[in-house]
């Protein structure tokens, strides 16, 4: 349907944009280029935007918040508009969508990508290097934004704000049981243990094999001792696993946590099931609408003191699908626009994260929760997840995640786990 | 060329033959529609007609016969091609072609996709649990449903309320039965691990999902509990069309329970049953949404059926072309079974 309408669409703007040529040049306006003339706001373009914030009700503020950034934009930009074509992610559905609507030609004219997959779409050439449009907000950016903009030394597009995962904990259950929020392994070992009773485990996080679920969450435990996922056999990589599979072994996290991705975890910590959960900025509002629910948020605990918490980045990249230079030049007006600092302090507050342009952090520190001040810390070592993996990234986070859960249930030790994932990366890295 | 011509000169001869029913002489009867002995386009030994004339609208005029035929074929010809025979044709490209996230077309490597998923570890774990999912399902919901049918098939108080009530799995989406049952096998608080420990069965919760045995059970009981009630009512009707006479008649003879189940029961049961089973391969083998909602293929691809490594390669490792390899193994195994099915029930009805 989107696609259709879209192509349909598409005929009718090229029709028109000829036909407005064509008129131009006859009366003689002289001395402006096609691009200028997108400039100068004379031709009405429509800016098709996709992205998967399909409704308040499923996304919360950021549908509006966009809504609200494009009428801006409309109103100081007369001649563009933009016209919202968002597709529902439910498991994988916004990245097949798109990966249809790029084999048929029909992407839009600015697409919102999960970054993990940016790699992915501009190794078909399908994705605009926005430095041929002009000079970009880049430089703006914080450092890791700044490298996970870029594929191959190429800007594609610009990640406005972002987010990682951090400890979670119930201040009540920790107060029953005297316990301060564990900084180590071991004291996090200790005291998912002494938390867990009848009424709830110690703690819980996602387990599962999938996109952004257990090798997300296992990244900071990884990185942060040394190990990494292209290197999964060194002792650093497999005393991490050897972590997670004493929690296990322990009964602190409920075993069924193999099978769940990042919601389960929260549902589980918000209905009072467990006194911490690993877990990003997301959850903020439903957990703050939780009665009776008091939490704290710390920074993901080190195997030894003075280790620095590696936090995965996460968040969205806005990237402009090739299509025309009008078109393009409209869409790449429209992302600077958004990477404006106050901008981008509104986006960032409405999505629940944090902004990437770094004049606008102050303001936005004015008004955030000092939750997000563990977040902001890990950051600071953040990880772009597809700065060496690029477009190899998600069949590498497959891999990795395989064998983290055949440790989990068992079906191996944590050393001979990571062998078998190490060979299946490997594999993935020869280029089968 | 728009001279009217005579009714007679436009109507062929064969407009006359008449359809005509012939009943065989026999225990069986069958009906055969007879045709025309000149059925065709065949005008030799005819005068020579207006199909002679040039120009298409004569020939159309005088194939009336062929252009009706062709008018009944082209649509179902058309929905064919467009929407199974293209998509297959497409399917088996994507599959010899190196393709990856963005499925156009991709330079040719032969089987290789194919090589590679049988070498694969994965693909054969896929391959080992769809034959235990498609023997374990079939058998239980083809025993219970039986059990079922025959249960029903002795009229009782209330009997076809609760024989109504038999159907309701089977009206489920697979999706909502799945996110149920996800949620009744779940370690805290799910309902199954909760009434084994109050009943102490058990004195810890079982964690249906943290191996892949358990995983396994857990897609296949579901599977039959799905499958019961599909199995149970052909089953049932198939019981109903054994006439009762016969077992009347051989219990005047003398011929026990068991014996009456064995050779006039099975027998007569034996078209329906083929079916059953037929259709539920085709059924089973494809099971997919369920497999999804209840383990995604997990722990460790420890429940991943062929359709589950399928979808997973082409759309969530994006080897768009390993995927469409997978796929079509799977779509061959179908394709044998359905042909087996189709020649079962030919015979069954030249048999009957």
């Amino acid at each position: 349907m989107i696609q259709k309408r879209n192509f349909a669409h598409r005929i009718v703007r090229g029709r028109l944009l000829v036909a407005l040529l064509a008129a131009s040049s006859a009366v003689g306006v002289l001395g402006i280029t096609t691009a200028q003339a997108s400039a100068s706001s004379r031709s009405p373009i429509v800016l098709t935007e996709t992205s998967y914030y399909t409704s308040v009700a499923s996304n919360g503020a950021i549908y509006t918040a966009l809504n609200t950034v494009f009428s801006n934009f409309e109103k100081t930009h007369p001649g563009i508009t933009i016209k919202r074509e968002d597709i529902v992610n439910s498991g994988n559905s916004y990245l097949t969508a798109v990966a249809a609507e790029a084999a048929a030609g029909n992407l839009p004219d600015v697409l919102m990508l999960d970054n993990p997959t940016v790699p992915t779409l501009a190794s078909y050439g399908e994705l605009t290097p926005l430095s041929t449009l002009g000079p970009t907000a880049i430089p703006t950016l914080g450092a890791a934004q700044q490298a996970e903009a870029k594929f191959n030394g190429t800007i594609y597009g610009y990640p406005l704000y972002t987010n990682t995962i951090a400890l979670f904990y119930n201040k009540a259950m920790l107060a029953a049981a005297k316990i301060q929020p564990p900084t180590t392994w071991a004291q996090l070992l200790t005291d998912a243990k002494a938390l867990t009773n009848a009424q709830h485990y110690g703690i819980a996080f996602s387990g599962e094999t999938c996109a952004g679920c257990n090798v997300w969450t296992f990244i900071p435990f990884l990185l942060s001792n040394g190990g990494s996922l292209t290197h999964l056999t060194t002792p650093q990589s497999v005393q991490a696993l050897a972590l997670w599979t004493d929690l296990t072994k322990e009964g602190a996290i409920d075993k069924d946590f193999t099978n769940w991705n990042q919601g389960q975890p929260e549902a589980e910590f918000a209905a009072g099931k467990a006194a911490m959960m690993i877990n990003g900025p997301w959850f903020f509002p439903t957990l703050n609408s939780v009665k009776g629910l008091s939490y704290g948020v710390v920074e993901i605990p080190v195997n030894t003191p003075g280790q620095n918490v590696v936090g995965p980045i996460g968040g969205e990249v806005w990237t402009i699908p090739k299509s025309n230079p009008t078109i393009e030049k409209a869409a790449y007006e429209l992302l600077n626009y958004m990477a404006k600092p106050s901008v981008d302090a509104s986006l960032a507050t409405a999505s629940g994260d944090i902004p990437t342009v770094q004049s606008a952090l102050p303001t936005w520190q004015k008004t955030a929760s000092p939750l997000y001040a563990p977040l902001l810390a890990e950051l600071k070592h953040g990880f772009v997840r597809t700065s060496t993996l690029g477009v190899l990234y998600p069949r590498v986070e497959t891999a990795v995640g395989n064998g983290i859960v055949s440790a989990l249930i068992g079906k191996q030790t944590p050393a001979a786990a990571f062998a078998t994932a190490q060979a299946n990366v490997n594999s993935i890295l020869e280029g089968n | 060329m728009n001279r009217k011509l005579p009714r007679e000169e436009l109507t062929p001869p064969e407009r006359q033959a008449t359809w005509s029913v012939r009943a065989k002489v026999g225990a069986n009867e069958a009906l055969t529609l007879a045709r025309p002995a000149d059925y065709g386009h065949d005008t030799s030994g005819r005068p020579a007609g207006p199909a002679r004339r040039a120009g298409p609208w004569h020939w159309m005029r005088s194939h009336r016969r062929q252009v009706t035929l062709l008018a009944f074929v082209v649509p179902a010809l058309t929905y064919v091609i467009l929407f199974f025979v293209y998509p297959l044709i497409y399917g088996f490209m994507m599959s010899v072609e190196r393709i990856g996230f963005i499925a156009q077309s991709g330079p040719y490597i032969g089987l290789h996709n194919y090589i590679v998923e049988i070498n694969d570890p994965v693909t054969r774990e896929a391959l080992t649990n769809t034959a235990i999912f498609l023997v374990a399902s079939l058998f239980f919901q083809f025993t219970i449903g039986f059990g079922i049918a025959s249960y029903f098939s002795r009229r009782f108080f209330l009997s076809r309320f609760l024989r109504s009530l038999i159907i309701i799995p089977w009206l489920f989406p697979p999706i909502a039965s799945g996110t149920i049952f996800a949620i009744m096998f779940a370690g805290q608080g799910g309902i199954i691990d909760e009434t084994l420990q109050s009943l102490h069965l058990i004195s810890s919760p079982i964690f249906w999902f943290d191996s892949s045995f358990k995983a396994m059970f857990v897609i296949i009981f579901v599977n039959i509990w799905i499958g019961i009630p599909f199995n149970a009512v052909l089953l049932y009707s198939g019981l109903q069309d054994i006439p009762d006479e016969l077992r009347e008649a051989s219990a005047l003879d003398g011929a026990s329970a068991w014996q009456r189940f064995r050779y006039i029961t099975v027998p007569l049961l034996r078209p329906v049953s083929l079916i059953v089973i037929m259709l539920g391969i085709i059924y089973t083998v494809k099971t997919f949404d369920l497999v999804v909602v209840l383990t995604n293929g997990g722990p460790d691809n420890g429940s991943q059926l062929m359709s589950t490594w399928a979808y997973t390669l082409a759309f969530q490792n994006f080897q768009t072309g390993q995927g469409a390899a997978v796929a079509n193994m799977l779509f061959v195994f179908c394709m044998i079974v359905a042909f087996f099915y189709i020649r079962a029930t030919r015979r069954e009805v030249a048999v009957a």
